[in-house]
């Protein structure tokens, strides 16, 4: 008798057992820590590149993002950019669909004051970064600022 | 002890006949399944449409072939309602009815469904084998489809202006129809994800509010808790430079997913939303467009519903 109960729990419990067999399998496992977060800074631009395979994000202090908006791109001391690039993969998802996956870099900029003219210091605050630190500041400087959508404009 | 034993096994002998009789009147009701002419029909090259009519006509074309076992109620009921329900959603019959745009989402979103073991109906396939799509099969449909999406056509690239304006107390924030009004909060939430799609000439940014933050940290998002809110904005890609690089373009359009297990309860917990082109112009004549949102979106059903969310390799 309490063989059959137990077999009985068996047989009840077995599609239970085999759908969570089947969904831990399939579930992709959760990774918090590519979430990028700078307090005090907004976005600026997105841009990926299909020959490395990454995605980056310019991020910028309330200055950088004047400047990133600015046609004539007049730059003064204070300004402070980050651009964060991750390496990118498929959507586990969705095929036709490119997602970012772990943090590479994280490259800084800062705007200060050296005489009367504007110094531009660079340095890399996570990761490796191989190109001439002279070309990341124009290519980061050279990136303009997004078009968003605002409640304001409407 | 005894009587009782007898008695059951007289039961047994009435309900025999009974049910064969119950089965045989069933068949009367056995819905036919007609099919209507073929207008328009899928014309890709032969290796994807003997795909589609391997395991998909049956349901999705105006040819379904019905098996003298799918003809016996009450299996018929079930055979008939999924023909019905199908060709509503997807008929290869009539794929001339799609403009060209369509039809061209509607592969990548049929990729995926076959590309994830949700189509063909698994209860379907279980009982006609041959209606699976191997591997092969699939990659075959993949590489049709990527072919057939082309290259997003040269823009001139040019910085894109910003347009400050200020509030003006009167301008109402544009609404949905199911309710849900466009909000700009999301510009100091976190980005959980920046995504762009060969599928499209897209690429966007997903940003979600603290609590969305907080329950993807705790991996607590089957399902998502009350209140968490998923911003995707999409823009325009740029065309790719010389050394690979995709700049983002012109803004295109911006989508919600606000959770509440209640109020959206048909809908998996999420209510959506879209707004296209910079006027914020509200997407979906009908509240049931979220439905359309919503099917889709099954195919995260893993992640609550949700495709963009950082995960490990
Ligand atoms: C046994 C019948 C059956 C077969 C076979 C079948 N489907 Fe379906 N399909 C359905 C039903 C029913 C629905 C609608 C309800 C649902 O999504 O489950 C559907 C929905 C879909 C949708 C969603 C369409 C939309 O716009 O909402 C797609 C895409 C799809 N099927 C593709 C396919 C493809 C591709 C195949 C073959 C590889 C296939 N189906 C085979 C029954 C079938
Ligand atoms: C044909 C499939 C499909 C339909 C229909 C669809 N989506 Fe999505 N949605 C996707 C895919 C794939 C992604 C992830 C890839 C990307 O970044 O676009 C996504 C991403 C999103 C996201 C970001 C969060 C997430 O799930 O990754 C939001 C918000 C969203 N969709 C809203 C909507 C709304 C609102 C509608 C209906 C108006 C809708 N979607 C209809 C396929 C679909």
């Amino acid at each position: 008798m309490r063989y059959l109960l137990k077999m009985r729990t068996i047989l009840f419990l077995f599609p239970f057992l085999l759908l969570q067999a089947c969904n831990s399998s399939d579930r992709p496992v959760l990774a918090p820590e590519a979430i990028y977060a700078e307090p005090g800074m907004a976005i600026i631009t997105t841009l990926f590149n299909t020959e490395a395979q990454t995605t980056s994000v310019l991020y910028g202090n309330a200055l950088a993002v004047a400047a990133a908006h600015d046609a004539v791109g007049v730059h003064q001391p204070g300004e402070e950019y980050r651009l964060v690039t991750w390496r990118q993969k498929g959507n586990p998802l969705w095929f036709g669909g490119n997602i970012n996956d772990s943090i590479q870099v994280v490259e800084r900029v800062r705007a200060v004051a050296l005489g009367s003219a504007v110094d531009m210091r660079y340095d890399v605050v996570m990761g490796n970064m191989t190109e001439a630190f002279e070309k990341r500041v124009q290519f980061i400087l050279t990136l303009r600022g997004l078009e968003f959508p605002s409640v304001e404009q409407n | 002890m005894k009587r009782i034993t007898r008695s059951r096994s007289k039961t047994l002998l009435l309900a025999g006949p009974l049910i064969a009789v119950t089965i045989l009147l069933l068949q009367f009701t056995t819905p036919e399944i007609v099919n209507p002419p073929v207008t328009g029909p899928f014309a890709g090259p032969d290796s994807v449409t003997t795909i589609f009519q391997h395991a998909c006509y049956d349901c999705h074309s105006n040819e379904s072939n019905v098996r003298w076992y799918d003809k016996i109620a009450p299996i018929s009921w079930k055979v008939a309602a999924d023909v019905a329900e199908a060709r509503a959603h997807l008929n290869f019959s009539q794929w001339d009815s799609l403009s060209h745009g369509e039809q061209l989402s509607k592969l990548w979103y049929i990729v995926n469904m076959v590309d994830q073991g949700r189509m063909p109906l698994p209860s379907y396939t279980a009982v006609h084998p041959s209606a699976r799509v191997t591997d092969e099969e699939i990659n075959t449909l993949k590489r049709y489809v990527t072919a057939l999406t082309s290259q997003p056509k040269p823009a001139v690239i040019k910085p894109v202006a910003h347009t400050t304006a200020t509030r003006s107390a009167k301008s109402a924030a544009p609404t949905s129809i199911n309710g849900i009004a466009y909000f700009d909060d999301y510009k100091s939430w976190k980005v959980i994800a920046s995504t762009n799609r060969f599928d499209n000439g897209t690429m966007r940014l997903i940003y979600g509010n603290d609590i969305a933050v907080k329950a993807l940290e705790k991996n607590a998002i089957n399902p998502w808790p009350d209140g968490a809110k998923i911003v995707k904005v999409v823009w325009d890609k740029q065309p790719v430079d010389s050394v690979g690089n995709v700049h983002a373009g012109k803004f295109n359009n911006v989508q919600l997913m606000i959770h509440d297990s209640k109020k959206f309860r048909e809908t998996g917990g999420w209510g959506f939303a879209r707004f296209n082109t910079p006027q914020l112009i509200p997407y979906g004549r009908a509240m049931t467009f979220a439905v359309e949102c919503y099917e889709c979106h099954k195919l995260a059903s893993s992640n609550g519903f949700v495709f963009d969310i950082p995960t490990k390799e």
